[in-house]
C-alpha cells in the first residue's frame, strides 16, 4: 500500500504507545493538547511493566469480561486472555503473534497480526492528519480502579467518527478505561480494568509456555492472501475524509459457507477503524440489508452491489458505514 | 488453560459447602483468581442448589453480566485497606464522569430490511413486516424501540458475527489499540466456529 | 467430633467476608454471584419495574462493599445483606414517590405491607420468557437428580435441601466425610453437565 505510508508507520509507531520499550521519566500532567503530543508523552511515560486484572467491556445493559495477565521483558510482550462469558477460549499474545484456543473443539487457531507489532523506535515526528478531524481536550485527573488517572477527551471535528474519553494511568501511561462516545457524547461502550494489579509477578516463562501447549490440539492456521484493492479490482470513488487505507488481504470468512473468500481492505483514521468486506453474492446467505447495531461502536452495514455482497465493519456511526459502501466501486 | 480439573472442581464443590480451611481455602481462592471455569463451577453449583430449594430462583443465565456491571462501579470506589474506620471520599464531579453513566438506554434496534425471506429476524413489536425494496441502492435503516425487559433484542447472525470477528482480529490500526482494542476484540470476539 | 470438621456454609460465607476486608476483592464477588439471585427476587417483590430491580440490586451490593467492614459475623451473611436490601429498596420507592414525574407504575405493590411480599406471587420479572427459561432450568435440574444414583442423589439432598453439614452426612449415610465430600461433588457434576447446555441456549453464550 503505497498510499499513505507516513500515516500508517506513525499510527503502527502509535500504537506502540504502552509497549514496554524506552522507559522515560514520565510527566505528571497533560500539558498539550495536541494529539500528536499526547501519545508522544503517553509513549514516553510507558515503561516495563506486568500487571493482571479483570477488564469489562459494557455496552448499555450488555457486558463482557475476561482476565488478563501481561508481561513485557524488554523485546518481547506477552499477554494471556481469559474472557469471562462467551465461547470458552484461551487467547494468548506474543508481540503480533496470537494463538487462540478452544478447548472445547480442541482447536487452536495461530494468526499474525500486522496491526500490532513492537516497535523500540520512538514516533516519528512526521505528519499524520489526526488534528485534522480530532480534537483533544485534557480533563484532570481522577482515581479510578485504585490509581490516579488523566483523563483526556478527544472529540471528532465532524459527524464521520466516535469521540473517546481515556483515562491513562499517570506514571506508566497505561490506558485502564477507555469510552467510546457517540455524535452526542452519550457513552457507547466502555472498555475497562475493574481490577487491575500493577507490577504483579507475572511469569513470562510460565506464559511461553501455555502458548506452546498445543498438545492434543488440531492448529490452524487461517489462510489470509496479502493482496490490493487494486488488483481485486476495487477502489474508492471518493476518499472517506480521514481514512487511509491500511492493507487488504484475501481469506475465509463465512461461517456457513466453507471456501469461499472474501477481500476484506482495511482503513484507519487512527483512532477508528473499518473493514470493507466484499465476497460473491449468495442469494440464499445474503438476505438482509442495512444496518445493524448491537450496542457498543462497532456497527456493520450490508450492501448488495451486483454481483457483489459488501459488508462494511467499523467502530464509526453507520453514515460513515454507508458512505464507504456507497463509494466502493469496481475499477474501470 | 481451560481444561476441566475434576480435582480442581472438587475443590470447589467443598468450598461451596464450607468445608476449607487453612492453605486449602487459600489455595482454592487463588485458584478462583486465576481460573475462570473455577469461578463458573461456583456459580453452578450454586444455581444448582438455589434451584433445588425454590425453583423460582432458576435463573443464573446472566449472572456474570450483574457481577461486571457491579465490578466496574465498584472500582470507582475508594480503595480498600485493611483499617478502614477513616473513609476516603472519591472525588466526584469531574467533567469527565459527570454523564459518564448516561448509558443509551433503551437502545434502539436497528432491524434490517429484509430482502428476501425473514429468517429469525425479528419484525417490529406490533408484528408489522418491514418493507423491503429490491434492488434500490438506497441503505434503508429503521429504528425499533426495545420493548422487552431485558433491554434491546439481540439479534445473532452468524455470517455479521464472523466478519465482525474478522474486522476485530486484522482491522486494530488504532493508536488506541493496546491494551484496551486488543483487549476489547478479544474479550468480545466471536469467532466462526 | 473434632470442632474443625463442624464448618458450615456460614463460617464460609465468613471467610469470604474476612478475605473481602483484606484487600481480595474476587473474594466479595463470590458472594455477589452466590446471593444475586436470592437479593433480586427480593427486591422483584417490593419494586416493579424491572430496570429498577436491578439499579436496587446493584446499590444493594454496593451498600454491602462499602460496610462490609462493619459485618461481624455474629448474624448470618444473608441476613445482614437481606436488610440492606430491603432498606435500599424502601429508600429508592421513597424517592420515586417524591418525583411527580415517575409513574404509578414504578411503584410497589403492598409496600406498607411487608408480609405480602412473601407470599408466592408473581415477579416483575417474569416475562413468559424469563418464566419459560427458569421453568426450563428446573426441569432440567429436576431430570438430573431422578437420574443420579442413589447415594449421590441421597448425599445432595441431604446437603442442599436438609441443609446438612458433611459430618452430618457421614452420620447419616454412614460413611467417611471424604465420601461424602466426592458424592455430593459427582451429583453437582452431573447436573451441571445437564444444565449447561441450557444455559449455553439460554445467553447464546458458553458455559
Amino acid at each position: 500500500m503505497s498510499q499513505g505510508k507516513h500515516t500508517v508507520a506513525w499510527v503502527l509507531a502509535a500504537t506502540a504507545l504502552l509497549w514496554c520499550g524506552v522507559g522515560l521519566a514520565a510527566e505528571s500532567a497533560v500539558a498539550d493538547t495536541s494529539i500528536h503530543a499526547w501519545l508522544v508523552r503517553v509513549h514516553e511515560a510507558s515503561r516495563q511493566r506486568a500487571y493482571t486484572g479483570t477488564f469489562v467491556v459494557s455496552a448499555g445493559a450488555k457486558t463482557a469480561s475476561a482476565k488478563i495477565w501481561h508481561v513485557c521483558d524488554g523485546t518481547q510482550q506477552m499477554e494471556r486472555v481469559e474472557p469471562l462469558s462467551g465461547q470458552s477460549r484461551s487467547i494468548f499474545r506474543r508481540n503480533d503473534q496470537v494463538i487462540t484456543f478452544f478447548p472445547e473443539s480442541r482447536v487452536a487457531i495461530t494468526e499474525k497480526r500486522d496491526s500490532l507489532g513492537l516497535f523500540p523506535n520512538l514516533l516519528k515526528s512526521s505528519d499524520s492528519d489526526m488534528g485534522a478531524h480530532y480534537q483533544l481536550k485534557a480533563l484532570g485527573n481522577e482515581r479510578v480502579v485504585g490509581v490516579e488517572a488523566d483523563i483526556v477527551e478527544i472529540l471528532p471535528k465532524d459527524q464521520l467518527r466516535y469521540g473517546y474519553r481515556v483515562w491513562s494511568e499517570k506514571r506508566t501511561g497505561l490506558i485502564v478505561q477507555l469510552q467510546t462516545l457517540d455524535l452526542e457524547g452519550r457513552v457507547l461502550e466502555q472498555a475497562a480494568f475493574s481490577e487491575l494489579q500493577l507490577d504483579a509477578p507475572v511469569s513470562m516463562p510460565k506464559l511461553a509456555q501455555m502458548m506452546a501447549a498445543t498438545d492434543g490440539y488440531r492448529v490452524e492456521s487461517p489462510e489470509m492472501q496479502k493482496t490490493t484493492a487494486e488488483a481485486q479490482g476495487w477502489t474508492l470513488r471518493r476518499q472517506v475524509p480521514g481514512f487511509k487505507a491500511m492493507g487488504c488481504f484475501l481469506r475465509p470468512v463465512a461461517a456457513s459457507a466453507q471456501g469461499v473468500h472474501a477481500m476484506q481492505w482495511m482503513f484507519s483514521d487512527g483512532l477508528a477503524t473499518v473493514s470493507l468486506f466484499v465476497e460473491p453474492f449468495d442469494r440464499r446467505r445474503h438476505t438482509r440489508e442495512g444496518s445493524t447495531d448491537l450496542g457498543g461502536a462497532t456497527r456493520t452495514l450490508t450492501r448488495h452491489l451486483d454481483a457483489w455482497w459488501i459488508t462494511a465493519v467499523g467502530e464509526v456511526p453507520a453514515a460513515t458505514l454507508g458512505v464507504f459502501a456507497q463509494t466502493l466501486e469496481r475499477r474501470k | 488453560m481451560a481444561h476441566p480439573d475434576d480435582s480442581v472442581n472438587d475443590r470447589i464443590s467443598a468450598l461451596v459447602d464450607g468445608q476449607l480451611r487453612g492453605a486449602e481455602f487459600s489455595e482454592a481462592m487463588d485458584s478462583l483468581a486465576s481460573q475462570p471455569e473455577d469461578e463458573r463451577a461456583w456459580q453452578m453449583y450454586h444455581l444448582i442448589g438455589d434451584v433445588l430449594r425454590s425453583e423460582e430462583l432458576a435463573g443464573g443465565a446472566h449472572d456474570r453480566d450483574f457481577l461486571s456491571r457491579l465490578e466496574q462501579k465498584l472500582a470507582q470506589e475508594p480503595v480498600r485497606t485493611a483499617s478502614a474506620s477513616t473513609r476516603v471520599f472519591h472525588a466526584q464531579g469531574t467533567s469527565a464522569n459527570a454523564g459518564a453513566w448516561r448509558w443509551i438506554s433503551g437502545v434502539a434496534v436497528t432491524v434490517l430490511v429484509s430482502v428476501a425471506g425473514w429468517g429469525v429476524w425479528n419484525t417490529t413489536s406490533d408484528g408489522q413486516q418491514l418493507a423491503s425494496t429490491r434492488g434500490v441502492p438506497v441503505i434503508a435503516q429503521m429504528e425499533v424501540a426495545a420493548g422487552s425487559a431485558e433491554g434491546p433484542v439481540m439479534l445473532r447472525d452468524p455470517e455479521l458475527d464472523a466478519l465482525m470477528a474478522a474486522h476485530q482480529q486484522l482491522g486494530g490500526h488504532s493508536a488506541l489499540q493496546m491494551p484496551s482494542g486488543f483487549l476489547r476484540n478479544a474479550t468480545f470476539e466471536r469467532p466462526a466456529r | 467430633m473434632n470442632p474443625k470438621d463442624a464448618a458450615s456454609a456460614e463460617d464460609s460465607d465468613l471467610l469470604l467476608v474476612e478475605r473481602a476486608n483484606a484487600g481480595d476483592q474476587r473474594a466479595f464477588g463470590l458472594l455477589v454471584l452466590k446471593y444475586q439471585r436470592r437479593v433480586q427476587r427480593l427486591i422483584a417483590r417490593m419494586v416493579r419495574d424491572v430496570d429498577l430491580v436491578d439499579d436496587i440490586a446493584q446499590e444493594t451490593f454496593i451498600r454491602a462493599y462499602r460496610a462490609l467492614h462493619q459485618f461481624r459475623g455474629d448474624a448470618q451473611f444473608y441476613t445482614w445483606l437481606y436488610r440492606i436490601a430491603v432498606n435500599t429498596a424502601k429508600k429508592a420507592l421513597l424517592q420515586l414517590k417524591r418525583d411527580p414525574t415517575v409513574s404509578e407504575s414504578f411503584l410497589s405493590k403492598d409496600e406498607d405491607d411487608e408480609t405480602s411480599w412473601q407470599k408466592n406471587e408473581p415477579t416483575s420479572e417474569e416475562t413468559p420468557e424469563t418464566v419459560f427459561a427458569a421453568k426450563e432450568i428446573a426441569a432440567v435440574v429436576n431430570a438430573a437428580m431422578e437420574a443420579l444414583p442413589e447415594d449421590l442423589r441421597l448425599a445432595v439432598t441431604l446437603r442442599e435441601i436438609e441443609g446438612l453439614s458433611y459430618d452430618e452426612i457421614a452420620l447419616a449415610m454412614d460413611c467417611p466425610i471424604g465420601t461424602v465430600r466426592s458424592r455430593i461433588f459427582r451429583a453437582r457434576e452431573a447436573i451441571s453437565a445437564k444444565v449447561k447446555p441450557l444455559l449455553d441456549k439460554q445467553t447464546g453464550k458458553r458455559w
